[in-house]
């Protein structure tokens, strides 16, 4: 589904990303993990399409698409789902209004007939069990005033009703305590099946007791230095990412 | 200075009077004199004038209007009001002149039309009261030459259960149409007034409109004001409150329409425990100017005052905003908010914003902010990111910076109405951007 090849990216003239190769099959779940820094929040904005960065070279193959020439808004009617490290507030927007355009947009695009108001609201409530969201949410406005987790149960639900193919997940454990890491994990482990693929980015591995990956990858550096099953995981919360560091240097262990 | 010439019409226009004048009480007959001296010694304010620095009123001074425009056949339907869907007290003011047989008013409820008054002690009274604050030259050029007005006066303990809707209708091109409204609410009295200014595609009028409002002891108001004259009109409206005792006045304007407009409003805060609230919102495109000026008087301690505007400015179009509050002396414990929020859509967009705070009690807690700033491009790429085309997402940004104001309105069906007609201004804005 996704193929990334040799993908280079500038931001501001500094080189953050060095070369990734990456491919995800339709129906795996795949986690790239690695220290702050290390180029992991880069990566799922570059497949966002944000506008800030520069491709200086490689290619992201999604679908058989070049998916760096797709604006950011077709990327999304493509079915690419980027759920976001720090969602932004949206004042004055209420959430199902803002769920609804976006809905209709994709929709659209594939020629299908717009949700009314009404129709929209049974689907919503529906996915919104599914990270046991309030309904208070409905009105409220996009993510403002809303709680950490809050947050990003709101991120989940939007992919819920969005209905992906790619779901890329950034650091969407962080600042979560274990019972919304739980209700989250879940909602997305809902959402596994076999035409989706999902890849969460993370630096810690708890949520991968809970959203069990069929591959792990070590982003440092800007590279992907590692990649093996689920319990390469187990091993880097173990060892640290000192262990893989592709310049290993036994004495920097005493240093920290 | 505006020279001679240019006054010359208002002049002649004040000759033609005569007859009128004379059938007029005698004080009402003073005041009209008093303002058409006044008028004629100021003139038209020029952009020497601090206050009218950034709005331009040459166009005006240099044109020639018809002083006394016909009033209009047009007979307003559900289509043009939302008649349909509000059960209001409607009133119906064409180019300027009071509609008595498309009007109706409360039971009740003492409704004078200004240019039947002859006697009115009540109406002199209020006037009187009023006529707290300077008034500027436009001020006076209603006063001097405008005819046909409301005058309300709500009893004391009286709730009015429906919204008083006035529409002011202007189709006569080039014509001055100068209304007034003035109300009185008894102690503990309650209205809801709506003033809705609309023109006609093509048609350029010059609208120059007063209102007034004396709130007795625990009288309370909602004021909205709704200006969606024609884009190529000239729109000035003065707006006076004066406050007494535990009243609480909500005045919200919005500015839609028109090449150039005004609105100012004037509030006294003059009885104990008084509160007002004001806010405004501008949606602005083309070339249009469109300003609101403010004054907050806290006379006496323990006052509330939230002043809360915001400017939506695309094309070449310009938001000015001129908040001014005065805390006098002996207003200790007074509580006065005021801020100013601009959001420009394209570059050639401009907000400028005065606050102006002149506070002159030591226990006080008065704030104010004003910004003036463009999309939230991180906001732009969320809204991208879920599949909603740039434009679109630019609309609805836009549009969730301005529901603030909107939901403010109190009354459900004025609220739809105008988020309506702001909803569909911004998707205007959208297929234009």
């Amino acid at each position: 589904m996704l193929e990334i090849k040799n993908l280079h990216v500038n931001i501001e003239g500094k080189e953050i990303l060095k070369g990734i190769d990456l491919a995800i099959q339709a129906g795996e779940v795949h986690a790239v993990m690695g220290p702050n820094g290390s180029g992991k929040s880069t990566l799922t904005r570059v497949l966002a399409g944000h506008p800030s960065y520069q491709i200086m070279k490689g290619t992201v193959t999604y679908e058989g698409k070049d998916l760096l020439r797709m604006s950011v808004e077709d990327r999304a009617r493509a079915g690419v789902f980027l759920a976001f490290q720090y969602p932004i507030d949206i004042p004055g927007v209420n959430n199902a209004y803002f769920l609804r355009s976006a809905l209709n947009e994709i929709r659209k695009s594939r020629g299908l007939e717009e949700l009314d108001a009404m129709d929209f609201l049974t689907v919503l409530k529906e996915k919104m069990k599914i990270v046991e969201m309030d309904e208070k949410f409905i009105s409220r406005p996009v993510n403002e005033g809303f709680s950490g987790g809050e947050k990003k149960r709101n991120e989940i639900l939007q992919m819920a009703v969005l209905e992906p193919n790619l779901a890329v997940l950034d650091e969407t454990d962080s600042g979560l305590d274990i019972d919304a890491l739980r209700v989250i994990a879940g909602g997305v482990n809902k959402m596994r099946n076999r035409s989706r693929a999902i890849l969460l980015v993370t630096h810690y591995q708890r949520l991968l007791n809970y959203i069990e990956p069929d591959k792990v990858h070590v982003l440092m550096g800007g590279k992907i230095v590692l990649s093996g099953g689920k319990d390469l995981a187990l091993q880097l919360e173990e060892k640290g990412y000192e262990w893989v560091s592709p310049v290993r240097d036994p004495s920097s262990a005493f240093d920290a | 200075m505006s020279n001679m010439k240019e006054l010359q019409p208002y002049e002649e226009a004040y000759q033609r009077l005569g007859n009128q004048r004379q059938a007029e009480a005698e004080w009402h007959r003073v005041m009209r004199d008093d303002a058409m001296w006044s008028f004629l010694g100021k003139g038209f304010p020029t952009t020497r004038d601090e206050s009218w620095k950034y709005t331009d009123l040459s166009a005006i001074a240099g044109a020639r209007f018809i002083m006394e425009p016909t009033t209009s056949r047009v007979v307003f339907d559900g289509t043009e009001v939302p008649k349909n869907s509000m059960d209001a007290y409607f009133m119906f003011f064409a180019n300027g002149w009071f509609r008595a047989e498309l009007s109706d008013l409360p039971e009740g409820i003492r409704g004078m039309i200004l240019s039947e008054i002859r006697s009115g002690d009540r109406f002199r009274t209020t006037l009187d009261e009023l006529n707290v604050f300077t008034k500027d030259s436009l001020e006076d050029l209603n006063f001097a030459l405008g005819m046909d007005g409301i005058f309300i006066d709500v009893p004391s303990g009286v709730c009015l259960e429906k919204p008083i809707y006035i529409v002011h209708r202007s189709d006569c091109h080039e014509g001055l149409c100068q209304p007034k409204t003035i109300m009185r609410l008894g102690k503990n009295a309650q209205a809801v007034l709506i003033e809705d200014f609309r023109g006609v595609d093509g048609k350029m009028c010059f609208t120059n409109s007063f209102a007034g409002v004396v709130l007795e002891e625990g009288a309370s108001l909602e004021h909205y004001k709704l200006q969606h004259e024609s884009r190529g009109s000239f729109h000035i409206a003065t707006f006076k409150a004066v406050q007494k005792e535990k009243s609480v006045l909500n005045s919200i304007s919005f500015a839609l329409g028109a090449k150039l407009a005004r609105q100012t409003a004037m509030i006294a805060l003059n009885g104990q425990r008084s509160e007002c609230n004001l806010s405004g919102l501008v949606l602005g495109a083309e070339h249009q100017t469109l300003d609101h000026v403010t004054r907050v008087v806290h006379a006496v301690p323990d006052c509330k005052s939230d002043q809360r505007f915001k400017g939506v400015l695309g094309g070449h179009s310009r938001g000015v905003f001129t908040g001014r509050v005065l805390v006098q002396r002996d207003a200790q414990k007074t509580d006065a908010r005021q801020t100013n929020r601009n959001l420009l859509l394209s570059e050639t967009a401009r907000a400028d914003s005065r606050p102006q705070l002149e506070i002159l009690a030591d226990d006080v807690k008065c704030t104010h902010g004003a910004t003036v700033g463009q999309l939230d491009e991180d906001a732009i790429f969320y809204l991208r990111s879920r599949g909603i085309g740039q434009k679109t997402a630019r609309r609805i940004l836009a549009s969730g910076f301005a529901q603030e104001i909107v939901d403010s309105i109190r009354h459900e069906k004025f609220r739809i109405f105008i988020n309506d007609m702001t909803q569909k201004r911004f998707l205007d804005l959208e297929a234009t951007a």
